[in-house]
């Protein structure tokens, strides 16, 4: 009885420091914060546009570190505290460009010189900026962009606002980036 | 009786003036053009210097606007403020303000219309951003990567954080792999950038080259002028790189399905 109830306690114990991390493991879906490392973090975009380097359509994005925020009352961290930020485009005939902001520290604004982001720190950057980076050889109309993105903070906590603006049909949207799962469909089930 | 004068004097002329008559009328037809969507109207009171920003500036449509202020900083510039309403859609009016700079020409009195670069410029100050490069020549990335099945170029980017301008001289590659991209102007400002694309060849495109490929010494050497002073940086390169985040996201699943209802 008493190795049971040894068993059944470290049991607890170890799903209690390895933390949410296992249900996720368990449903085989990532949710914010339980991600497999603890170096980065994801979330979804899931449109974004940018036609005619951004005079017709543009997505502007604001990617914050929020592991410092309040400051001294912020997330707790096992992993790295500042890092820079990955964003993967995927569009609509399936090709993916890839845009790391180490290696461009230039592009928006609220970077560190060396593109990473503090804690607490807030990148802000025009989706039309980074195609002219990732394609500084093409003319604006050969660099336009449609479909979603993965933002990978190399850091604990990332998260996102994105804000699309149609100037031709004058029309907006503003959205969250979403935790991966959420921005998933959720199965149907018609008991068919 | 003197006191009393000097009293008023002081008043009067710590009052403030009422701005030129043609700035008045030239702010005023600027705006009714703006407010009419007629920005042919408002296009003659633009610096000419920034007719470019203002003909590239999506105008949103407004209404109700008024002058609430104009202010002088000096004889040949006034900081006009004016508040409006900005129509979003689903007919909300956003109250809004716009501060602008009116300057004495030779013409009369423009409108500077700020470019995107500028305004970028200011959020990016009021946000915290280092808005000067560290003082030296940086070439990024360290190691330049092409992504199996990826067609995306490889982007060598130089940072000029000095006072000097610098020009970038030449860009070696093996050209049995790689294609340089070399920009038009290959001069970069100081606290400026500029961006080399590379791309892989047509050659090193094809599977049985691509078998062979030197993942081992293939190098990228960028050649920068500084004045008399020469820098070579050596750029290693990787062909057909693997991606462990993108592995990653082509793990992610949807949620899984809820159990099945018993029947």
């Amino acid at each position: 009885m008493k190795k049971a109830m040894r068993g059944l306690v470290l049991g607890l114990a170890l799903l209690v420091l390895s933390g949410t991390g296992v249900l996720a493991q368990d449903s085989e879906i990532t949710m914010f914060g339980t991600v497999s490392t603890t170096s980065e973090s994801a979330v979804l975009a899931t449109f974004i546009a940018s036609i005619d380097d951004g005079a017709l359509a543009n997505t502007s994005m604001s990617v914050s570190n929020i592991l410092g925020a309040p400051v001294g009352e912020g997330f707790p961290s096992g992993g790295d505290e500042s890092g820079g930020i990955s964003i993967y485009l995927f569009n609509s005939i399936g090709t993916t460009y890839k845009f790391h902001t180490t290696e461009n520290p230039d592009v928006g604004a609220g970077l560190n010189p060396d593109g990473t982001l503090s804690p607490g720190g807030t990148w802000t950057v025009q989706l039309s900026e980074i195609l002219a980076a990732l394609f500084p050889d093409r003319v604006p109309a050969d660099r336009d962009f449609a479909g979603y993105a993965w933002v990978i903070g190399h850091f604990d906590a990332v998260a996102g606002t994105y804000f699309n603006a149609f100037s031709l049909a004058g029309a907006s949207q503003s959205f969250l980036m979403e935790p991966s799962a959420g921005g998933m469909p959720v199965a149907v089930e018609t008991g068919q | 009786m003197e006191l009393l004068l000097g009293l008023y004097l002081a008043t009067v002329l710590q009052s403030p003036q009422p701005p030129p008559a043609e700035l008045r009328e030239a702010v005023e037809d600027y705006w009714e053009g703006l407010a009419r969507g007629d920005k042919a109207r408002a296009l003659p009171h633009v610096h000419p210097q920034t007719l470019k920003a203002f003909l590239k500036r999506n105008e949103p449509a407004l209404q109700e606007w008024t002058i609430e202020e104009y202010r002088k900083l000096d004889s040949h510039h006034y900081l006009v403020s004016t508040r409006f309403k900005r129509h979003l859609p689903g007919g909300v009016l956003a109250p809004s303000l716009a501060r602008e700079d009116w300057i004495h020409t030779e013409e009369g009195w423009r409108v500077r219309i700020p470019s995107l670069e500028e305004q970028r410029q200011k959020v990016g100050q009021a946000i915290g951003r280092n808005a000067s490069l560290p003082r030296r020549l940086q070439v990024l990335p360290e190691r330049l990567r092409f992504y199996r099945g990826s067609d995306q170029p490889a982007v060598i980017a130089i940072l000029n954080g000095l006072p000097q301008q610098a020009h970038i001289a030449e860009v070696e590659a093996d050209p049995r792999w790689l294609e340089v991209k070399l920009p038009e102007d290959r001069t970069v400002p100081s606290g400026g950038v500029r961006r080399i694309a590379l791309y892989r060849s047509a050659s090193s495109r094809q599977a049985e080259t691509a078998a062979k490929s030197p993942q081992e010494g293939l190098q990228v050497t960028l050649v920068v002028t500084l004045g008399q002073e020469v820098r070579r940086f050596v750029i290693p390169c990787q062909i057909d790189a693997e991606d462990p985040l993108l592995e990653w996201i082509r793990k992610q699943k949807p949620p899984p399905r809820p159990p099945p209802r018993p029947r």
